[in-house]
């Protein structure tokens, strides 16, 4: 991803956009939360905890750590204490923690038996306080300055603390006797249980069992001599200036290798560190390594090359494409310049040059989760009208030559994959915001509700969700993912293959089927919902229906097929005679059968033949359907206008079956077969609204032409 | 020395194709185009000759570039020891290009380092006036015929071309292609070139040397290759 960073980085600096320099070991903590808060741990001179607070979300997110994953300083995490997993114990302490009442302090200290640090979180903490604080004191120095005098009494402090876990002077027993004293108090008792006890699960393994971690920073109790606490933000900001003051220098000694550049064609500087990681927090993914390229798999190597020396960059520019990632990446901007695609997905774009008031660039792709388009105001349509507006209104001398899109996947906990890449102009992103929702509406109306434009990152999953009869998803718990996410956006900017576009709809088509031929028989069948859950799951299957069609007319559309022309077509035309077929039988059976109305209808019944054999299917149908047209010969003069037993409705059946039927590109041999585009047009003609007519004013009056209608000539 | 240069071009299509980008270390990902040392590899896989040099100059491309993942389960000998003992494979996730055709451009100039010749290339460069020329025709020769020295590759081994060959009527460039700025390109990775006496010895083989091209821009769907200097077309 370096190549597009450093594209994004240039930009940046065309723009006059100053990016905040973070030193690359100087973390940000974890996002704090009432369930995950930051605790204070006050630290008295003669190196007792004297006190425990928990900080507010805000003053956590300010602050930052030194170190990596071996350990860090200030501020680093611990497990709880101790495990319980105890039923009583358990629910004796959710009641105390609930009701707020009077503590018995030995009680509790007799729960405290088993305990919850391992080798390796003891490991963890000592090196958090003695190896690590030595190292950053080697990095910040030793300076008179009162922020610098602070960071070294703590680190002093942080010394003293013994490596023997047992020990009375050890980091954890400072922590359980101040725990203890608040108890005895009855201060903090959620904070204190908090620390103290890990509300284990049995069935699991004590180590196996470490995902809880409280997230801790070390502070001085006496701060006020030396202007500010660890914990705020102008030391963060003192500290990192110093950090990064002495990663300059360190990087000024180094002498540049004669004759050679880096890949982007600065002088080459060899600076042994692998590259840094980048926390995505707004896209809630974390520890994306610029680049990775880990010895322990040779086969990752490139002759014999590993990391640094298989890449050569330089340090300025491995900090600038740093700092890039950052500023695409920050939360304020997630719709402009990011949007997360999957769990572990996020699209980056970015202009080539920033106007004042940025378009949302990455809004316009969505996302492929399914709640975002329920809002009416997220629709695809208000976004790229929205979009297409902003971008326009750019002023000339500030409008983007180009507009840059990538994706990255986080592939396992060390790899991010560039999945995607591509420039793109404003002008190119306008005409596919606007041939997407065009082609989106290459669909007739519907009885199914108002159409609805899917976002590119849903289209996916539409063509990736497998369909049973029974109008359930077939798949289990992950979805087989032939079309990726990334792909919807490939479909918008049309840089699609034709081969491509078939494959797409062929999945579609295949997977879809049960889902069209379910549904398609419950409306024409005017089944009603039981209760409300049905009618919820209904409506659920009926967006995901809209959203279907919407993909089929885009694909339709995408292979030129536009619905003027292609409801003309032969496949289209079944589809239509299928339902009406249903139309007519459920009209029949309310009427003669007294509403009993079969499971499955007369048309659905023939939908997946008709997709294969379409000749044979129609045999079928002339077949199946002759008592009910006879029926309905006879019933249409009857003058009734019960509601749903409508005499008018049987003459309105009979002529669109003939009109249908008549249509001259109905006619088909024994060995007419549909393909996808024919299957994609049967789907849409099965579920699409009957062509606009005025129902007749009085079938009694027109007996004599009427009998003509739905003659013998035309009967299937 | 006038060094002359003979032009020779020649067609290659196929399924899938994959110009790695060192900058993306383990998830590879390709170039849109392929690098200058490619093309030059695709050259030398028809006819391949010590006493000349192929250039690369241009690539057109011919179909729209299609990224597509790409995931190779490799058992092989060079995993993680721990996998190894496990019994684990290693999944080297990547983005190919797929669906691609390119028309690639190159000038055949004499070897310049004349003193590294092997003794058979010596003796033939002798008894040939223009090297240069001969190889032109020959490459020509056996373009048309469908002969080549190894199978040419379009990037890694298992991505073998659908068609390689001369220049078909029925391709067209991508003349209407938005223009694909590419900040750094590799252009070499063993730029110090052939080093023939004893190369088998590991001590004699080329070092690798990095050499990258920086802020190329395939416009309208051609990609140019800068000349670097010695090099004359």
């Amino acid at each position: 991803m370096l190549n597009e960073l450093y594209r994004l980085s240039n930009a940046l600096e065309s723009n006059g956009i100053n990016v905040k320099d973070w030193y690359d070991d100087y973390g940000a903590l974890p996002k704090v939360t009432s369930k995950a808060p930051c605790i204070r741990i006050w630290l008295a001179k003669d190196g007792s905890i004297c006190e425990l607070e928990s900080i507010s979300a805000e003053l956590a997110q300010s602050l930052r750590k030194f170190g990596n994953k071996q350990g860090t300083f200030p501020a680093f995490n611990i497990p709880p204490l101790y495990r319980i997993t105890n039923k009583e114990h358990l629910s004796e302490l959710e009641r105390i923690e609930k009701a707020n009442t009077a503590l018995d302090v030995d009680k509790i200290q007799s729960w405290c038996a088993n305990d919850n640090w391992h080798r390796g979180t003891i490991d963890k903490v000592n090196r958090s306080l003695h190896s690590v604080p030595q190292s950053f004191l080697e990095l910040i120095g030793t300076q008179q300055q009162p922020e610098c005098c602070l960071i070294l009494e703590l680190i002093r402090l942080a010394a003293e603390f013994s490596n023997d876990n047992d020990c009375d002077k050890s980091f954890r027993s400072a922590l359980e006797k101040c725990i203890f004293a608040k108890l005895q108090k009855q201060e903090d008792v959620d904070l204190a249980f908090f620390i103290l006890f890990h509300k284990a699960n049995p069935k699991k393994a004590p180590k196996n069992d470490t995902d809880t971690s409280i997230s801790i920073i070390l502070d001085l109790v006496d701060w006020q001599q030396y202007g500010y606490p660890v914990a705020s933000k102008h030391i963060t900001e003192w500290v990192n200036s110093a950090l990064l003051r002495t990663y300059h220098n360190t990087i000024a000694k180094i002498p540049p290798v004669v004759g050679l550049t880096d890949a982007f064609g600065k002088p080459l500087k060899i600076f042994d560190k692998p590259m840094p990681s980048i926390d995505l927090k707004g896209a809630g993914i974390s520890d994306v390594k610029l680049r990775s390229m880990f010895s322990e798999h040779p086969c990752q190597g490139r002759y014999k090359y590993f990391e640094n020396n298989s890449y050569p960059i330089s340090p300025e520019n491995r900090s600038l494409a740093k700092k890039a990632l950052e500023w695409v990446a920050s939360s304020d901007r997630k719709g402009v310049t990011w949007q997360k695609v999957d769990t572990k997905e996020i699209v980056f774009v970015y202009p080539s040059q920033l106007p004042e008031v940025p378009p949302k660039f990455a809004s316009i792709f969505g996302s492929n989760q399914t709640e975002i388009s329920v809002q009416t105001e997220a629709r695809f349509e208000n976004i790229a009208e929205e979009f297409i507006k902003a971008l326009r209104g750019i002023p000339t001398h500030e409008k983007p030559e180009f507009i840059q899109i990538f994706t990255i996947r986080k592939m396992d906990k060390a790899r991010s994959k560039v999945i995607f890449s591509r420039n793109c102009s404003p002008e190119q992103m306008i005409k596919a915001a606007e041939n997407w929702a065009i082609g989106c509406s290459n669909i007739p109306e519907t009885e199914l509700g108002e159409r609805e434009t899917p976002f590119p990152l849903q289209v996916a999953r539409i063509v990736n969700n497998v369909w049973k009869q029974n109008g359930d998803l077939a798949q289990g718990k992950s979805t087989v993912e032939r079309m990726k996410c990334y792909q919807g956006m490939e479909l918008l900017l049309d840089i699609m293959q034709k081969s491509m576009i078939c494959n797409y709809l062929h999945i579609v088509i295949t997977n879809s089927s049960g889902l069209v031929n379910y549904f398609g028989n419950w409306v024409h069948g005017g089944a009603k919902c039981k209760d409300k859950t049905e009618g919820k799951n209904l409506e659920k299957l009926k967006r995901e229906i809209v959203l279907l069609l919407s993909v089929l007319g885009l694909l339709l559309d995408k292979n030129s097929d536009r619905k003027e022309k292609y409801m003309e077509n032969m496949a289209y035309l079944v589809g239509q005679l299928l339902k009406i077929s249903d139309e007519l039988h459920t009209l029949y059976c309310k009427v003669v059968r007294n509403g009993d109305v079969p499971p499955q209808l007369a048309g659905s019944a023939l939908f997946v033949t008709a997709g294969e054999t379409p000749y044979q299917a129609i045999a079928q149908l002339s077949c199946r359907m002759n008592p009910y047209i006879t029926w309905a010969k006879q019933y249409r003069f009857k003058n009734i206008k019960d509601e749903g037993k409508e005499s008018w409705k049987a003459a309105w059946y009979l002529k669109l079956f003939e009109n249908v039927a008549n249509k001259r590109s109905l006619t088909m041999t024994n060995s007419t077969r549909f393909n996808d585009f024919d299957k994609a047009q049967l789907f849409i003609g099965y579920l699409a609204s009957f062509p606009k007519s005025e129902p007749p004013a009085s079938t009694t009056d027109n007996n004599n032409n009427g009998n003509n209608i739905g003659g013998s000539d035309n009967e299937q | 020395m006038v060094r002359l240069s003979y032009p020779i071009e020649m067609e290659i299509a196929g399924n899938t194709a994959m110009w790695t980008r060192p900058d993306t270390g383990d998830c590879p990902v390709s170039y849109p185009a392929p690098t200058y040392s490619a093309v030059k590899a695709i050259f030398e896989s028809i006819l391949w000759g010590p006493d000349v040099e192929i250039i690369p100059t241009k690539v057109e491309l011919c179909e729209p570039i299609q990224y597509h993942s790409y995931c190779t389960n490799y058992g092989g000998p060079l995993r993680k020891p721990t996998s190894i003992k496990k019994g684990n494979n290693y999944q080297l996730y990547t983005t190919v290009l797929i669906d691609v055709c390119y028309r690639l451009y190159a000038a055949v100039v004499p070897n310049k380092e004349k003193s590294k010749l092997p003794e058979s290339a010596i003796r033939w460069d002798k008894n040939t006036t223009s090297p240069g020329h001969a190889y032109q025709s020959i490459f020509a020769r056996r373009l048309k015929r469908g002969q080549c020295y190894s199978i040419p590759v379009l990037g890694w081994k298992e991505f073998t071309p659908s068609y390689f060959g001369k220049f078909r009527d029925t391709t067209q460039v991508l003349s209407d292609l938005l223009p694909v700025i590419i900040p750094s390109m590799l252009r070499q990775v063993f730029s110090k070139g052939y080093t023939p006496l004893g190369s088998y010895a590991k001590k004699n083989f080329s070092p690798v040397s990095y050499v990258y091209d920086n802020d190329l821009v395939i416009q309208n769907g051609v990609l140019e290759y800068p000349q670097k200097e010695g090099e004359s077309c």
